[in-house]
């Protein structure tokens, strides 16, 4: 009996427990609803907007970059060297260049007050007269009062250079290139790994890099594949390809060899020995460019500060698929003396108008070599825009050590990588 | 001469049968935050007896109510005013109740913890008189493993009966009732020795 009403008590104290507690009722806590709508209404909706619209971002700028890299590669011109190299050092028309002899033949009726000797009258009119059969291309010209005080160093012409730049690269030898792998074919490596890391996406990270850099000599585009792999919390050891097209100057120091490829040394020479007759022999060099197209596989050691910063160190492997060098030349010519028709007033020497032309050189010192190449340092930020999506902007810097330091080109670059992550 | 409050607000007055209604045919933001406001306590009262942690509490809240306003179209009833409203307090907390055992067990906790032994139990002051409160059954709450609270919520509370429980927990019935019987046995000697601990004062 006793038991009973232990039990009849016990269970009424379970009931009103239950019952207790069904009826309470929590208060409203102030800022909830606003705090709900905030965390799980429109923002988020903006949110993935965003991740979808980085996404296509991001897409279409590593396809515009595989396919710029891809129609570089198609050969379309494949001038003659020697034929190429044929400028006109005055970089004038046709028409332009018999107004010129029309001037010269007046100059020589007209009472020559300019002391000239006519040896030299006679090497221009030839080089009016060889420029008129070859190819010319239009280049950069400078007036003459201007143009005489200029230095030397301040002669780059940046249009003839971006011309270049565009330009399809020499190839002397098609098939050879041809038989060569392009650089996207050039990643087997690179693909495999990407599968690897989609099996263990715990500990590797992917990212697609489009990554803008700067040389001395311009702003070049590159981008590529990035893979790291989590060794701890702190560090990861990242590595991957990527493909750039670097417009390099010259070191500074380093002995100018461009090759004078206009120069037709089979040109019969006449004339006074002494007095230049060939129009490329006017020419000095003032500075050798290149274009250059790398692949570059890195090695990185990346330390991370926070989940969002992490700075890296770490060597890179370069081969160079594909150089075209181009030479720069001034040409220092009195031509305008004649196109006047009367020099009488005009000093022969301050008239001299200087002429700036550039052309391909016929070698490739560069391509196929392979160098253990930079020093890469970089510091990144990452940005995550979903759980599985980020994005990090990476400024880096690359310092060329051992023989592609000692190279005659300045491979010195910096920029900044854009990494999608995933 | 009386005046029901929400006809002289017009369009303005909501009620929780309109909110519902409303929400459930074109998913009006006003309707929403109406219900939110008026089921907040009522959620958030359910998902605290699951977890002990207060934001783990409110994460579940919200999530409920995230449930509940996605699936709302499918909250059928015919019935209108208070007996609609009783049903839609009822349906949303099953929407609580599912999304807490959810919680507690990606936890995976919710087995691990029942080989407490009964010395384990903190003797906790409970401070009991006449009434209970709220405040001091989930104090003695609190002191269960969580396998054996859940049952206990989801048996005594929520009305579920052992077969809804071992389904929902994926535990065989006679767990079940063995578990609740002894969530009830030391909820009985919790209670006692808070007694004994305010009568000792």
């Amino acid at each position: 009996m006793g038991e009973m009403k232990e039990g009849d008590h016990n269970n009424e104290l379970i009931h009103r427990m239950a019952e207790t507690l069904r009826q309470h009722i929590e208060p409203y806590r102030p800022g909830a609803w606003e705090q709900f709508k905030a965390q799980y209404g429109q923002p988020k909706r903006t949110v993935s907007a965003l991740v979808r619209y980085a996404g296509w971002v991001a897409a279409a700028m590593l396809l515009v970059v595989c396919g710029w890299f891809l129609f570089n590669q198609t050969p379309e011109n494949n001038l003659d060297t020697s034929r190429t190299a044929a400028e006109s050092p005055m970089g004038q028309s046709g028409s332009e260049l018999r107004e010129a002899k029309r001037a010269t033949q007046r100059a020589e009726e007209s009472a020559p007050a300019v002391a000239m000797p006519t040896d030299r009258k006679e090497s221009i009119r030839r080089l009016a007269l060889v420029n008129d059969q070859e190819e010319t291309v239009p280049v950069s010209r400078v007036p003459s009062a201007e143009a005489a005080e200029m230095p030397v160093a301040a002669a780059e012409t940046p249009v003839v250079e971006q011309r270049a730049a565009r330009e399809e690269p020499l190839r002397t030898d098609r098939q050879a290139q041809a038989d060569r792998p392009g650089p996207l074919e050039a990643l087997p490596m690179e693909r495999e790994a990407v599968r690897t890391a989609r099996r263990h996406t715990g500990k590797w990270d992917l990212g697609l890099v489009v990554s803008p850099s700067l040389t001395t000599e311009r702003v070049n585009m590159g981008g590529g594949i990035t893979v790291a792999y989590r060794l701890s919390e702190k560090f990861s050891l990242s590595s991957g390809a990527s493909i750039g097209e670097w417009g390099l100057a010259q070191q500074a120091g380093t002995p100018q060899y461009a090759q004078r490829a206009s120069l037709d040394v089979n040109e019969p020479v006449t004339g006074n020995a002494g007095f230049i007759t060939d129009a490329s022999q006017y020419k000095e060099v003032t500075a050798v460019t290149s274009n250059v197209l790398a692949l570059d596989i890195p090695l990185d050691l990346r330390y991370h500060f926070t989940d969002r910063f992490y700075t890296s160190a770490g060597i890179s492997f370069v081969t160079i698929l594909n150089e075209q060098r181009t030479n720069h030349f001034i040409d220092r010519i009195n031509q305008p003396t004649f196109g006047e028709g009367n020099s009488s007033h005009k000093d022969p020497v301050a008239s001299t108008q200087a002429v700036y032309s550039s052309e391909r050189a016929g070698v490739q010192p560069l391509e196929g070599k392979g160098y253990a190449g930079f020093v890469n340092f970089s510091v990144g930020r990452t940005v995550p825009l979903s759980r599985r999506v980020s994005i990090s902007l990476e400024p880096y810097f690359k310092l060329p050590v051992g023989r592609l330091s000692r190279e005659d080109m300045d491979f010195t670059n910096g920029g900044i990588r854009i990494i999608t992550g995933f | 001469m009386s005046f029901n409050i929400r006809y002289l607000k017009g369009r303005h007055a909501l009620s929780l049968e309109s909110a519902v209604k409303g929400c459930a045919q074109d998913g009006d933001e006003r309707s929403k935050e109406f219900i939110y406001k008026a089921c907040y306590g009522y959620v958030r009262a359910i998902t605290l007896r699951y977890v002990k942690n207060e934001h783990d509490a409110e994460e579940l809240t919200n999530e409920s109510f995230i449930r509940a306003f996605s699936k709302i179209g499918t909250f059928n009833s015919t019935e209108s005013g208070e007996r609609l409203e009783k049903s839609f307090r009822a349906w949303l907390a099953r929407i609580a109740v599912n999304i807490s055992i959810d919680f507690l067990r990606a936890r995976k906790q919710l087995l691990a913890l029942d080989e407490v032994s009964e010395g384990d139990l903190e003797q906790q002051r409970v401070e009991v008189s006449g009434e209970l409160h709220v405040e001091d059954i989930m104090k003695l709450l609190a002191q269960l493993p969580e396998i054996q609270r859940a049952i206990f919520n989801l048996y005594e509370v929520e009305g579920y009966s052992h077969e809804e429980v071992s389904a929902l927990l994926s535990i065989p019935e006679s767990t079940s009732r063995t578990y609740l019987t002894r969530a009830k046995k030391k909820l009985r000697k919790l209670y006692l020795a808070s007694i004994n601990i305010t009568a000792g004062i």
